[in-house]
């Protein structure tokens, strides 16, 4: 099940998923950006409750998922600006309301589950893992989500729920941040494979490897599916 | 009078905001700053912590003076900033300090309520915010610039005690990634500092599970906790000196060797 609010790929990724056999929902609050095969259901993201029932519903046309991908990018956020612009609404909706959107869509999730056990994605641009000049919001509310990701897996460890935390390279998510300033690398090879991952095929597998048996050992950690543009310490 | 931050001629003209200074680490690293000769506004929301604090440092021969401030108000962020220019005739130092109770408390995801993100978020996230719009003409002007926040090794490792601490503070690992960047070209250094102290509640903890003490300090490598004020105050010090101009954009631990995964 892939659950967006705000800016994502959520269409692509759960056509994707569903190209690769997966029986397939996407809850989001935009308008239906997947294709057929894809069980559409609109959600607003207000409370705990509304998310929940949105993903129970869902849950009734596709079966109990064993995949939760989860993406919450306020619109607010991907504005590039310099933070001493910002107005207090837009720094509220793109900061503290994504990552409240992230903790409170993880809580309709553990209300789904009861005790069933699943792995859980968040997912987000990298951008937030080097820093970039105009986007502190966007910086600040994805690296909380992370921070979020590790702590839930640690309190969701013993019910056999995995916990990760995706990046993608910033050019995934379309013209979405064409104006951001990326940090320049002084590297003779900045992308190690020379090319971009493909989403609709490879993101799937990676997805796929962490709802698998063998990839709800690996709860707590941050994936870079950018190819190798940014290597974490 | 400390000998491990008496250095008074370090930061000697300079001036420094320290929020929630009424005690712990900001009381330890209020106090260190003026040690070093930083004039400090010891900006508190309840203003007998801050005369606490303040007459320490006065009776050390240092300089402070108590704004009281709610930090998640904007009002208060600019009164303070207000306060501190009119006082001191610039501002140099801002160390975002501050950080809600509810932290602290033990909390499963499912329990954590709107008000209680609220409420975290304010103070954690929006403070910071606030003193970043309200500084920056001062501390661009400064040609010492630093901004602080602190966050916590939690925010790197996901403590499992209340999802919503890791979250707010990893949430400032990334706000100083960017902001980094964002007034490099101004000479502004933004740092996060990832503090272990032995605070009073720090203390009680340990005090109330005295048979855990060895094995809790183990996973030190100094084997203890910090001092406020000489080992956490301390390295706010350094990072406020002309030495450590170059750094900026990393959340630094402060913590005795506790988180070397980097």
């Amino acid at each position: 099940m892939v659950i967006t609010t705000g800016v994502s790929l959520g269409g692509s990724i759960a056509d994707g998923l569903a190209a690769h056999g997966g029986s397939v929902a996407l809850v989001s609050d935009t308008a239906k950006t997947c294709g057929s095969a894809v069980h559409h259901m609109s959600c607003d993201f207000t409370s705990v409750n509304v998310v929940a029932d949105s993903i129970a519903a869902a849950q009734s046309k596709v079966g109990a998922p064993d995949l939760f991908v989860v993406s919450a990018i306020s619109p607010a956020a991907t504005r590039s600006q310099p933070l001493i612009s910002m107005s207090d609404s837009d720094w509220n909706t793109a900061c503290d309301g994504a990552i409240y959107s992230a903790l409170i869509t993880l809580q309709a999730i553990s209300s789904v589950l009861s005790d069933r056990s699943a792995s859980v994605v968040l997912l987000g641009p990298s951008l937030s893992l080097a820093g970039c000049e105009g986007l502190v919001a966007l910086s600040t509310a994805l690296e909380g989500q992370r921070g979020l990701v590790k702590s839930v897996a640690r309190q969701w460890g013993e019910r056999g729920v995995a916990v990760n935390w995706v990046s993608l390279a910033a050019e995934a998510f379309g013209d979405t941040f064409a104006d951001a300033t990326l940090p320049f690398k002084m590297d003779a090879v900045p992308i190690a494979l020379g090319r971009r991952p493909n989403l609709t095929d490879e993101l799937p597998a990676l997805l796929g490897y962490l709802a698998s048996p063998a990839g709800r050992a690996v709860t707590g950690a941050s994936f870079n599916f950018d190819g190798g543009e940014w290597m974490l310490p | 009078m400390s000998a491990a931050t008496h250095m008074p001629q370090l930061l000697s003209g300079r001036t420094a905001i320290v929020t929630a200074a009424g005690a712990g680490v900001g009381r330890g690293v209020a106090q260190a700053l003026a040690d070093a000769g930083a004039n400090v506004i010891v900006a508190v929301r309840r203003v007998e912590t801050g005369e606490e604090t303040a007459t320490l440092i006065a009776d050390a021969g240092g300089i402070a003076r108590v704004v009281q401030a709610d930090v998640s108000k904007r009002g208060d962020v600019e009164r303070t900033v207000a306060e501190a220019v009119a006082a001191f005739g610039g501002l140099d130092i801002v160390v975002n300090n501050a950080a809600s109770a509810l932290g602290g408390k033990p909390t499963k995801l499912e329990d954590i309520t709107a008000e209680m993100w609220a409420e975290q978020s304010a103070v954690a996230l929006d403070a910071p915010f606030y003193f970043a719009r309200a500084v920056y003409p001062h501390l661009k002007s400064s040609n010492h610039g630093r901004f602080f926040v602190m966050s916590s090794t939690q925010g790197l490792h996901g403590g499992a005690m209340n999802p919503a601490y890791p979250a707010a503070k990893n949430g400032l690992r990334g706000f100083v990634k960017a902001l980094a960047r964002e007034w490099g070209p101004d000479g502004i250094s933004v740092l996060g500092v990832a503090p272990a102290a032995l605070t009073e509640p720090a203390q009680l903890y340990l005090d109330r599970n005295a048979h855990m003490r060895e094995a809790m300090m183990k996973g030190f490598a100094m084997r203890r906790l910090g001092d406020s004020r000489d080992d956490i105050g301390g390295a706010l010090v350094a990072m406020c000196s002309d030495q450590f101009r170059y750094v900026t954009g990393l959340v630094i631990p402060v913590d005795g060797g506790n988180y070397t995964l980097l």
